[in-house]
């Protein structure tokens, strides 16, 4: 039996290294060989090994709550089909505060986060709040837009695609929520289902 | 030079940690790359090849790993929206009978506190009932498949993703059968 996660190459079995083999002529500059090469080597194992855990980060976020990636910059513009077929352009939500929510039909924890996200629209929208769901599955709209007619999901809801998650550095679980600032900046980034009170506090400082 | 010859000797051990430290780096890395692709579930190591009698009905059983601290949905989820796990062969030979899911926990979670939700955690076994051919070139074969699931842990959900399934049969003779 196998599973299909391929293997890391294998280190290959280690000869008896360099430094045991009995230098020539060992006067001069050649004394220091050894030990530069143990020294790159090192070096070169240290970035190895720092690249594959910033790999290993981005790939398998652990945390939850605001990550500090991106905060402050602009968010990356995209265009998509909402699940009526219109277009939709985040870059015109500018001067709105904006809740961007990626989030699945099959996803349990999403779905607590979405009456909350129903009742701050209802309650803010008329200070300038936007809500925009972001929805990930592979279906599309078919089976989005039964979900959003049993919840009631009254903001605006668009079908995602992983263009759009590689715009916000990779999203690699569900809910991931972005709230935007009028300027159209990212100001916090929720990692996982965290409390109403964290969500409903960031949009309400940003009005 | 018998001094320099001394310091390559004393260099050695030297070259030895590089050579145990490269390999551990490698070790780590390896590990950490396998992490980030995001296998929650693997198939168990160890399994043996399934008999099978010419023209008979056998079981395969097939051990799934699912991480720790992460659950899969049951074969038949609580709620319709969740995706089930399935397991999908792709078997030529082979004539599958049905497949025995285990019976899933009911477990809660943090964002589920007050709703129990069918699950699979921890090892689950899958056993599938094939019917073999009545004969097979060189007695040998693979069973292929996969399975299917949606992995979640107690804040997030993960995308759908599959593991590959590959069971080595040995098909026995008629007589000795």
């Amino acid at each position: 039996m196998s599973n299909d996660t391929s293997q890391f190459p294998p280190q290959e079995a280690g000869a008896e290294p360099a430094a045991a083999v009995e230098p020539v002529e060992a006067e001069g500059p050649r004394r220091g060989r050894p030990l530069l090469t143990l020294a790159i080597i090192l070096v070169a194992a240290v970035v190895l090994i720092g690249l594959a855990h910033r790999y290993a980060s981005r790939q398998v976020p652990i945390s939850t709550g605001p990550a500090g990636e991106g905060l402050g910059q602009p968010a990356p513009d995209f265009m998509v089909k909402d699940i009526r077929g219109n277009t939709f352009k985040l870059s015109e939500l500018k001067g709105k505060v904006v809740i961007l929510d990626f989030w699945a039909t099959w996803c349990q924890p999403c779905k607590i986060e979405i009456p909350w996200f129903v009742d701050m629209y209802s309650r803010y929208r008329s200070q300038g709040l936007e809500v925009v769901g972001v929805a990930m599955d592979d279906e599309g709209a078919e089976v989005v837009k039964p979900f959003v007619e049993r919840y009631g999901m009254n903001y605006k809801v668009v079908i995602g695609n992983e263009k759009i998650t590689d715009l916000f550095g990779g999203i690699y679980g569900l809910p991931t929520t972005f709230i935007i600032d009028r300027e159209g900046k990212i100001q916090s980034r929720h990692i996982g289902l965290v409390s109403r009170q964290t969500l409903e506090q960031a949009v309400k400082k940003l009005l | 030079m018998t001094g320099y010859r001394l310091q390559a000797a004393g260099c050695r051990p030297l070259w030895r940690f590089c050579a145990f430290f490269l390999a551990w780096a490698a070790v780590v890395t390896g590990a950490w790359a396998q992490g980030a692709r995001s296998s929650y579930v693997k198939v168990a190591p160890g399994a043996t090849p399934v008999k099978a009698a010419p023209g008979q009905a056998f079981e395969v059983p097939v051990k799934f790993q699912i991480a720790s601290g992460y659950h899969i949905n049951a074969e038949k989820p609580t709620f319709d929206y969740l995706i089930p796990t399935r397991l999908e062969w792709t078997a030529k030979d082979f004539k599958l009978i049905g497949i025995e899911y285990p019976k899933p926990e009911q477990a809660t979670f943090s964002f589920s506190p007050d709703t129990k939700l069918a699950v699979y955690q921890g090892a689950i076994t899958i056993r599938s009932r094939f019917q073999a051919p009545r004969t097979l070139p060189g007695g040998k074969a693979a069973l292929g498949g996969k399975l299917h699931y949606q992995a979640c842990d107690d804040k997030m959900c993960y995308p759908p993703a599959s593991v590959a399934v590959e069971v080595p049969v040995e098909l026995g003779k008629k007589a000795r059968e």
